[in-house]
């Protein structure tokens, strides 16, 4: 340290350390000014005096600094800021305070200071006190160029992973079971949104799955295309030929034919695992994986239905009504009399205090109708979604287990093309012993259903690819934002442009007054608008001045 | 001739033997402690005190310490309250003894940092008079405080620096340890190096914090950590130190000066709700020191499982003799905090691993609560086991019959005024 470097120079009365000789210097020039020996004498004795003074503090710092050196502490850095500090306010005269800054600077070891925080003048303080203060003001360290580096970034979500991983190995589940994902899809503008997004949490997936990809009309490039970056373990990509029927009512049976296709492709396969129905346009959580591990044969979920436009509606309730049978409340107003709730849209199981399934709780997000059913009711039923149901692979294909009766009829009934009624996915709960209602009787939701879709008849490039750049622009249908007005949107305090015309005439090109920033004739139209910026009050000046550019 | 030769033989033997037989315990006694240390987390720390110290409670006037509870039941809460839990665990512990004569160690159980003010900050004004007062009522009821003069006594003292009874450290340094607890065992959570207020032999023990509350939440283990650094706080104390600089020394505003637009980073002073549930997401919790060097941080940084980043120089740890703390936490050096970002993500991931192996380690979490009702290997079983570890007394405290050490008349007049 450059402070240190005073330290070895004993002090003596005439030169002391680095900026005693400024001082010496000064005291030189003024001593030669000085005629008669007795002012020299008194400027001579004037300034012994004072490095008698600055030589004893000095002395005493390096005392200390010496018996901190001894105990080896950290603070020993600190109380050399403290004597750079006191050099730095001990002396008074301007270029003393210039070298005792580039001393400060030198002294600083770590190089990074940036703001530096003058401590309080201890050099007073110290001649007041007998006690040295042991508490001061430290510097506040901040590096030249205080942000992330990228390569440590890397190093840290390096870490990070290895950490994650080990915890999964840890406390994640032992012995996953390979998910089978059974996805209808077919070509249509939103294919691209839904299927990536569940490609993403498909390939996210900690374990093994085997992605059976059903499309209606045949394998097309498109959909393969977006399949391209699937990270999953298996990949089964199967046409199915039938008519593309694309309008929201016949989406749900088109669905269903194709789901009963890919159960079909897994009983040929004999594939292994838990089939999940994981439909495209669904959100799934990850954890939702880490459920349906714990199914045997058969399980069922609950689905949080993402509907329409009124989904999140608050329904009004009597009071005295309220107090027979809904389990499940998220949230209450008190309403004189009447009680505001929101009532959960969840399609699930029904469980009693025992745990068994009573009912089902649905909600048909293509109709927007929430009703509750007993089981053994099969006149009032709602539609459920096949995503809420969760099997075990062995039971479609296993020959001796529970005969997939359900499944002949099924693809039975995809067979016959004619046929609305839908299948009921609950036909293969039968046996109510081989039923796992998962997640606490449907009190978890991981999962939730929406369905977005474009207009039918949109038109998009295909594979959302465009290869020329875009020449006609066609106006899209879209309804007009009612809260503004018709025309361009203009700022108030400008003029319209027909004023503008015939509030400036040309000015000539040479003459330019001082904070009239005129432009030349030919730039007077194109930069009419930079002339009316109301930053530069132009707009005031020729307003006074209607006919004239020029200032009187 | 020969006989004596023999016998000069003989006892050369005997020496070279008995140096051989020492150096060997020698090697094995660094070998032993080498391994207990490197062990789970220190075997130290599953020491039974039972029947290897006995405790004798004084009986002192509810004013010393019932009456503040009674006034001010925050006390309890607060994190100083290990002053009162240390009391009611003795009282009913089986270390206690109503024979004073067979005791080995003697407790006053004086709340000193009981004394709130309506924020519920102790106020240490008055707690140095408390003490004295308390000191000369068992010195004149009891005779063993002159038998040692306190030798043998040990007081919990756990306010912000110690036995200094003062909040800032200026005027705590300036007052130093009171005089009369010169020669006893303080039992205290500050504790720095080469610092006035620790003294030699002191106890130094985590702030109190309530264990049902942290052990309430608690979430699932197998949630991935995700935050890298994790830190919830004041940078800049602007109400006690508004040019900056006094609070931390300056290191929590180098933190946040350096690292606040840094991802790594999730530091921040709004206090959340989900704080607990944070730093079980957490990877590396920042222990800056603040006015005082501890914090406690670093007990829920343990109990959570989140490796504690100390930044405070010449820091002592609590039950750092049991503790092998360089093996679980990091320490960084203030003047080292600009490059805190490059130091951790140095870490190999295997040593973060290690780290975390230790955290986990159940009394490693047991050692750092005060637990209701009291559990083995908690904090209080650690302070008898330190104190255990300091018997026996060494002879020279005791004193003879009208001999004096401790000056009464000694440190501040306003200390002197009765209470």
């Amino acid at each position: 340290m450059k402070a240190n470097g005073g330290v070895h120079r004993l002090p003596r009365a005439r030169s002391k350390i680095q900026y005693g000789c400024n001082l010496e210097q000064v005291a030189d020039g003024t001593l030669r000014s000085l005629t008669t020996p007795v002012s020299r004498l008194t400027v001579q004795s004037m300034l012994c005096f004072i490095s008698l003074i600055l030589g004893f503090q000095f002395t005493r710092e390096a005392t200390i600094f010496a018996g901190n050196l001894q105990h080896g502490t950290v603070s020993n850095t600190l109380s050399s800021f403290n004597f750079s500090a006191n050099i730095r306010s001990g002396i008074r005269s301007n270029f003393a305070m210039q070298i005792s800054q580039t001393l400060g600077n030198g002294s600083d070891v770590f190089g990074t200071l940036v703001r530096s925080i003058l401590p309080p003048d201890p050099v007073v303080s110290e001649l007041s006190k007998s006690k040295k203060p042991v508490v001061w003001q430290h510097e506040i360290l901040v590096r030249p160029w205080p942000h992330p580096d990228p390569l440590e970034v890397m190093q840290a979500y390096g870490l990070i992973s290895r950490i994650q991983l080990e915890q999964r190995q840890i406390h994640g589940i032992k012995d996953w079971k390979p998910i089978i994902a059974i996805t209808p899809t077919f070509v249509r503008a939103f294919q691209a949104l839904h299927l990536t997004a569940l490609m993403h949490t498909l390939s996210l997936v900690p374990g093994p799955v085997t992605w059976i990809v059903i499309e209606a009309g045949g394998v097309t490039n498109e959909t393969a295309s977006l399949l391209t970056q699937a990270h999953v373990h298996r990949l089964l990509h199967l046409g199915f030929v039938d008519s593309i029927t694309p309008g929201l009512e016949e989406q749900p049976l088109l669905e269903t034919r194709l789901r009963i296709e890919g159960l079909r492709c897994v009983q040929e396969h004999k594939l292994e695992g838990i089939i999940v129905f994981a439909d495209e346009s669904n959100v799934h959580s990850l954890e939702f994986f880490n459920m349906v591990q714990e199914v045997n044969w058969f399980g069922v979920v609950s689905v949080g239905m993402l509907g329409h436009a009124s989904f999140g509606e608050p329904m009004e309730y009597d009071i005295g009504a309220l107090h027979e049978g809904k389990n499940e409340e998220q949230g209450s107003h008190q309403l004189s009399g009447t009680i505001l709730r929101f009532e959960p849209q969840v399609q699930g199981p029904v469980c009693d205090s025992m745990g068994k399934l009573v009912g089902w709780h649905t909600f048909d997000g293509f109709h927007l109708e929430d009703r509750v059913f007993k089981v053994p009711d099969k006149s009032h039923e709602g539609r459920l979604e096949w995503a809420g149901f969760v099997l075990n692979a062995r039971a479609v294909w296993e020959a001796g287990s529970d005969e997939p009766v359900w499944l002949d009829s099924w693809l039975n009934w995809t067979r016959s093309s004619g046929d609305k009624n839908l299948p009921d996915i609950r036909s293969i709960l039968r046996d109510e012993k081989r039923v796992k209602l998962l997640g606490g009787c449907g009190h978890q939701v991981l999962l939730w259903w929406a369905r977005m879709e474009a207009h039918a008849n949109i038109s998009y490039p295909s594979n959302w690819a465009l290869d020329s750049p875009l020449e006609i622009v066609i106006p899209a249908r879209s309804t007009p934002w009612t809260d503004m007005p018709k025309g361009r949107p203009s700022l108030p305090h400008l003029p319209t442009p027909s004023l503008l015309e015939a509030v400036t005439p040309a000015p000539t090109p040479s003459r330019r007054k001082g904070g009239n920033r005129v432009r030349g004739r030919d730039s007077k139209l194109k930069h009419s608008r930079h002339r009316q910026d109301p930053l530069k009050g132009k707009v005031t000046d020729d307003r006074r001045n209607p006919g004239s550019s020029r200032r009187s | 001739m020969t006989k004596d030769r023999r016998y000069g033989n003989f006892s050369l033997l005997t020496s070279f033997g008995l140096l051989l037989l020492f150096l060997c315990q020698q090697v094995s006694l660094a070998a032993v402690h080498h391994q207990r240390i490197s062990g789970s987390a220190g075997d130290v720390l599953e020491d039974n005190p039972v029947g290897r110290l006995k405790v004798f409670v004084y009986e002192l006037p509810s004013k010393y310490n019932k009456k503040w509870l009674e006034k001010d039941p925050r006390c309890l809460t607060h994190m100083f309250a290990a002053e009162e839990f240390v009391h009611d665990f003795l009282l009913a512990s089986p270390v206690r003894t109503m024979n004073p004569e067979e005791a080995d160690w003697f407790y006053t159980p004086v709340y000193t940092t009981c004394d709130l003010t309506p924020n519920g900050l102790p106020l240490p004004f008055k707690s140095p008079r408390m003490m004295r007062s308390a000191i000369s009522y068992i010195s004149t009821h009891w005779p063993f405080w002159n038998r040692t003069e306190g030798g043998d006594h040990f007081f919990v003292v756990p306010h912000d620096f110690g036995a200094c009874f003062h909040y800032q450290e200026e005027k705590a340094i300036e007052r130093g340890v009171l005089p009369l607890l010169k020669r006893s065992t303080l039992v205290q959570t500050f504790g720095q190096n080469h610092h006035v207020c620790l003294k030699e032999g002191s106890i130094v023990v985590p702030p109190y914090a309530p264990p049902e509350k942290m052990q309430s939440r608690f979430i699932p283990p197998s949630t991935p950590r995700s935050i890298f650094v994790y830190f919830r706080g004041l940078f800049y104390d602007v109400g006690n130190d508004p040019e900056g600089g006094y609070y931390a020394r300056g290191a929590r505003a180098a933190v946040w000066e350096n690292f606040k637009d840094n991802p790594l980073f999730d530091i921040s002073t709004q206090h959340p709700s989900t704080y607990y549930e944070d730093m079980q997401r957490a990877i590396f919790c920042l222990c800056p020191l603040g006015w005082a060097p501890w914090s406690p941080r670093l007990v829920e940084g343990v109990i959570f499982g989140c490796i504690p980043v100390i930044i405070a120089d010449d820091i002592v740890l609590p039950f750092a003799d049991a503790i092998p703390w360089e093996k679980i936490g990091v320490f960084v050096a203030e003047k080292d905090v600009p490059n805190l970002d490059k130091i951790l993500s140095l870490i190999s991931p295997e040593e973060v691993l290690e780290k975390q192996r230790l955290l986990a380690n159940p009394a490693m979490k047991q050692a750092m609560l005060f637990s209701q009702p009291t559990l083995p290997g908690d904090a209080f079983h650690q302070i008898l086991n330190g104190l255990a570890r300091k018997l026996p007394h060494d002879p020279q405290i005791y004193l003879k019959p009208g001999q004096t050490v401790l000056n009464w008349t000694e440190g501040p007049a306003g200390d002197l005024k009765p209470w």
